[in-house]
């Protein structure tokens, strides 16, 4: 029981100072700086009570526990990706939500998805992350090397998972 | 005797790493199966099998443990969660390779290559109008929204309730920024 208690706890510390930091600043790597903070909340935890956790918990458990922090983390990464940048879908939403009453037409939602709000700002993140180089002199892009490794990657789990289109 | 069933709960960080194993091995198999590949309804039969497993090597290793019933319980509530969690990321990460914009838009370059992509190409590729039809066709037919006199309204349900949890994650982390 203690072990689960602690596991939800840890992450709801990190939690709350993530939240507090982002009132503070909001890095640009939001993702990078989040995987920084969860783990240093981990070691600092691990750092203050060594013993405790050592006479407290079994290898097993303590392994466990670190499964289910990094798992939790793993989740949160995810769901973060949905409020760093807004899912087409989402936007929609939102945009109904607002006119709740009156709904909204075509032309109106074409309003909230626009190039500008939904595409460049994806080759924007691409190009931060290090994905996408500009090519000189034009306005493309190319992948960088770790850009070309990323599309492996995703190449590989389309060709391991039989996915065949893009929907 | 119990010493060997005391140390099978050394074992219990297995279980769901089985599960997830298990996941991956029936998402692979299904989706070949599939004539449509990889689909969100295989991928909950997966998830299924996965927890399946992870349950029945929970339940073989806590049977005999001298350990209390709320031990025992919260033990498989934690192994439970990590493997729902696994699995969640796995879902996500192939959910990214069939929808996500910026994974689409890699696998373009990647095509492409060296050479590389003007962006007016891949705005023509992707254009915005284009993703708006596709997710209108797609939220309709999920009856998430509908459509009346020629104007859209949202639906009470399921994606209804992840904009509203979103909505107040992004007042609660950036209320002050955007």
């Amino acid at each position: 029981m203690n072990a689960l208690l602690l596991s939800i706890g840890l992450f709801i510390f990190a939690w709350i100072t993530h939240v507090l930091l982002w009132q503070i600043y909001t890095p640009k790597n939001q993702s990078l700086a989040l995987i920084k903070i969860f783990i240093f909340v981990a070691v600092c935890f691990i750092l203050l009570f060594p013993s405790w956790l050592v006479n407290t918990f079994s290898v097993p458990l303590l392994i466990g526990i670190s499964m289910f922090y990094l798992g939790t983390l793993g989740c949160y990464l995810i769901v973060y990706t949905a409020v760093e940048e807004t899912s087409p879908s989402l936007a929609i939403f939102w945009a109904l939500q607002k006119n709740i009453q009156k709904g909204c037409t075509s032309k109106e939602l074409a309003q909230v998805i626009t190039d500008d709000t939904f595409i460049k700002p994806r080759i924007n993140a691409l190009r931060r992350d290090g994905i996408l180089v500009q090519i000189a002199e034009s306005s493309g892009h190319r992948l960088t090397s770790k850009g070309q490794k990323a599309a492996v990657i995703a190449n590989l789990i389309s060709k391991i998972f039989n996915i065949k289109r893009n929907a | 005797m119990h010493n060997i069933n005391s140390s099978f709960i050394n074992y219990l960080p297995v279980s769901p790493l089985i599960g997830i194993l298990l996941d991956v091995v029936a998402h692979i198999i299904l989706s070949r199966i599939n004539k449509k590949g990889a689909h969100v309804g295989t991928q909950f039969i997966s998830i299924a099998i996965g927890l399946i497993g992870t349950i029945s090597f929970l339940i073989f290793l806590l049977w005999d443990i001298e350990l209390s019933l709320l031990n025992k319980i919260s033990y498989g509530i934690l192994y439970c969660i990590i493997y729902l969690e696994f699995a969640f990321i796995l879902f996500n990460i192939i959910n990214a390779n069939v929808s996500s914009l910026r994974v689409r838009m890699l696998k373009e370059y990647a095509i492409v290559g060296e050479k590389g992509l003007p962006d007016e190409v891949l705005l023509r590729k992707y254009s915005a109008s284009e993703i708006l039809a596709v997710r209108i066709e797609r939220l309709t037919a999920g009856n998430q929204i509908y459509l009346n006199d020629n104007r859209y309204f949202a639906r009470k349900g399921g994606v209804a309730l992840i904009a509203v949890f979103f909505n107040g994650l992004r007042f609660i982390l950036l209320r002050n920024k955007r």
